[in-house]
């Protein structure tokens, strides 16, 4: 789903260059769920926004779901990103004046879906998640919990072969936290790839595999055992 | 994908409606202003007379000097070339002798001071002219009647004919035929009323300190006897308002009218002129005719229009202000989109293309457009009643019609998509990952 090589990418402001990756390499098979750990700072997220087509990268070749997206438009970007990939934040991200419906409805409408197709897809996703009756609730109106089902609802509607995850049970309490690696776990059974970023080690034993990033690359821990458990 | 956009830009003015209105207010008071003053000077330039033209202004161009000696007063009325064009009292006589044009008027207007035959002394515009001017100009005579040709240019004439509003001003509801009222020592007869129709006034009436009124109509050989004169004609004061000086002056005061209804006549009549400048400059007169012109009635009319540049000085004024408003408009829509740059992030990672965040804004500034168009439209509309209420003495109604609505509608859309589009390309340009909380 996900094959990287030799990614770079460096961030600079003024004359000062900052490699945030450092020729990172990776590959991620379709319907696996991988976990991505790393210290603050070591390019888990600089890597999310590329493998998620929102940011761009200055070297190497990135095929995702067998396509180059090097050197694509905003538009084709824009599509495969609405296509294939769906997003859960940490802090959720939900436009705070749409309903849950309405929230739902965004990735639909950049769709250019009709509107029975769009109302089934998304009463599907809310079924989901277990939130069918909450769907004319703004998100302020919901928990944590639900506003994170919510946020997974929206990453589910438009049917994307990709999840890319970031810390998705981060403001959440234990039982919520369960629940939702719970439904996770779900939606990879039905053949989505998610990766996702984490710092708890339980999180990430849940998934199929664990990546460990530090300073921009993706190292074997097998391989430096000390330096990646000092930074784990 | 317009109706959603559409959709999400009213949650977007609704969520601030504060910010919203003040946004919609800054581009009303610019478009409001621009509108009633482009509307007023439009209303200044309609043509009061639509229809078949046959009506030619006589000029003959020469280099009178009188623009100098008014000084800035010609400038500040923008009249300043006017006497270069206009005929003086005697080439008016001789040229009105030629029985080239179907109809011909001389006509001067200023303002006399009247006593009245109750003896009340009042101050009232009047204009100096020959009996034709009534048919030329269609200007209809509700009762009585005018004089005859021949009074044209006798200075013993004794008749007027009184605008229809100075009649009830001067003598109220009683029949003004009959009366008489002296004028410089002249006492005259009215012997008809006319209608009252500032519109049609404007052609052949242009400010000499006459006013925008017509009050009295006297045939142009009066002004002999009464001593009537522009007060920048000095020539004519030189001499004691003697009727000899008068005849032999060659300032130009006088407007000068023909009907010439075929393309025969006005070959003769430009023919005619032609061989009059001749002769003009052959007598060696100081000032002779330059050059002579035959201006139909609408370009004249557009020339004499033009000659107000205080019209247009007033109309870049506000389009001056148009732009500001614009300006204003783009720093608020740009604060407004740059709050919104988190919510933007989202949804470009849930698939908004940079057109697509494009296009939601500027349908967002074309809202703001709709609802500036509207409130100005509102003010342009109360401004123009303004002027109406200030301005007692104009000689047209200002008022808004369909075409300039539509106009300033458009106008108002033009000026939010322009001060949209930075804004909106600004926003749109912001690579999501920059405000986008992955955390």
């Amino acid at each position: 789903m996900i094959r990287m090589t030799g990614i770079k990418k460096v961030y600079t402001s003024g004359v000062l260059a900052m490699e945030a990756l450092a020729d990172l390499s990776l590959h991620v098979g379709k319907g696996e769920f991988v976990a991505i750990m790393g210290p603050s700072g070591s390019g888990k997220t600089t890597f999310l926004n590329i493998a998620g087509l929102l940011d761009s990268f200055d070297g190497g070749d990135y095929l995702l779901d067998d396509i180059d997206v090097r050197g694509l438009g905003d538009d084709e970007q824009s599509r495969l990103r609405n296509q294939k990939i769906g997003f859960v934040f940490q802090s959720f991200n939900l436009i705070p004046d749409l309903d849950v419906f309405d929230n739902l409805d965004v990735p639909l409408r950049y769709r250019g879906l009709h509107g029975a197709e769009r109302r089934r897809r998304i009463e599907h996703a809310l079924e989901q998640v277990g939130l069918t009756a909450r769907s004319r609730h703004l998100p302020s109106q919901l928990s944590g919990g639900q506003q994170q089902r919510v946020a997974i609802a929206r990453a589910l509607v438009g049917e994307p072969k990709l999840i890319l995850a970031d810390e998705p049970t981060g403001n959440l309490d234990s039982v919520m936290a369960r629940q939702i690696m719970e439904l996770l776990q779900k939606i990879n059974q039905q053949g989505t790839t998610i990766v996702m970023v984490t710092h708890a080690a339980e999180l990430a034993a849940r998934a199929h595999r664990k990546l460990h990033i530090l300073d921009g690359k993706v190292i074997d821990p097998q391989a430096r055992p000390r330096r990646a458990a000092e930074a784990i | 994908m317009l109706a959603y956009y559409l959709q999400q830009a009213l949650r977007s003015l609704r969520r601030n409606p504060a910010y919203s209105m003040l946004m919609m207010l800054c581009l009303a008071l610019g478009v409001g202003v621009w509108i009633s003053v482009h509307s007023t000077v439009a209303s200044q330039a309609r043509d009061p007379m639509p229809g078949p033209r046959n009506l030619f202004h006589v000029e003959l161009e020469h280099d009178s000097g009188l623009p100098e000696r008014m000084g800035n007063a010609a400038g500040i009325w923008g009249l300043a070339h006017l006497p270069d064009l206009l005929l003086s009292y005697r080439q008016v006589s001789e040229l009105s002798r030629s029985q080239i044009p179907s109809r011909s008027a001389g006509a001067f207007s200023t303002q006399v001071a009247v006593q009245l035959d109750d003896g009340r002394f009042v101050e009232g515009p009047a204009t100096f002219c020959f009996a034709d001017l009534f048919a030329l100009f269609e200007i209809p005579v509700l009762s009585g009647s005018t004089w005859a040709r021949s009074l044209d240019l006798d200075p013993n004439a004794n008749v007027a004919v009184v605008d229809h509003d100075q009649a009830r001003l001067w003598f109220g509801n009683t029949d003004p035929i009959g009366r008489k009222v002296r004028l410089g020592g002249v006492e005259v007869t009215i012997s008809g009323v006319a209608a009252s129709d500032p519109q049609r006034l404007r052609l052949y009436h242009l400010w000499f300190g006459g006013g925008y009124r017509n009050g009295l109509f006297l045939p142009l050989g009066l002004i002999e006897r009464m001593r009537a004169r522009p007060v920048f004609v000095f020539g004519w004061s030189d001499h004691d308002g003697a009727s000899a000086a008068l005849r032999t002056l060659d300032d130009g005061f006088v407007h000068f009218w023909v009907e010439l209804p075929t393309e025969a006549q006005r070959s003769a009549m430009i023919l005619l002129l032609d061989s009059y400048v001749e002769r003009e400059r052959v007598s060696g007169r100081a000032s002779a005719p330059l050059r002579p012109t035959l201006r139909r009635l609408d370009d004249w009319r557009r020339n004499a229009h033009q000659l107000y540049a205080g019209y247009r000085m007033v109309e870049m004024l506000s389009l001056i202000g148009l732009i500001a408003s614009c300006l204003s408009l783009v720093r608020l829509l740009m604060a407004k989109f740059q709050i919104r740059a988190p919510e933007v992030s989202v949804r470009r990672a849930l698939g908004a293309s940079r057109r697509a965040v494009f296009l939601q804004h500027i349908v967002e500034a074309l809202l703001v457009g709709v609802g500036g168009a509207l409130i100005g439209l509102l003010f342009a509309s109360l401004e123009v009643a303004m002027y109406n209420a200030a301005l007692p003495d104009r000689t047209v109604d200002f008022a808004l019609d369909l075409g300039q609505v539509a106009s300033g509608f458009g106008v108002t859309l033009l000026c939010a998509l322009f001060a949209g589009l930075y804004p909106a390309w600004r926003i749109c340009s912001i690579p999501p990952a920059v405000y986008l909380r992955w955390q």
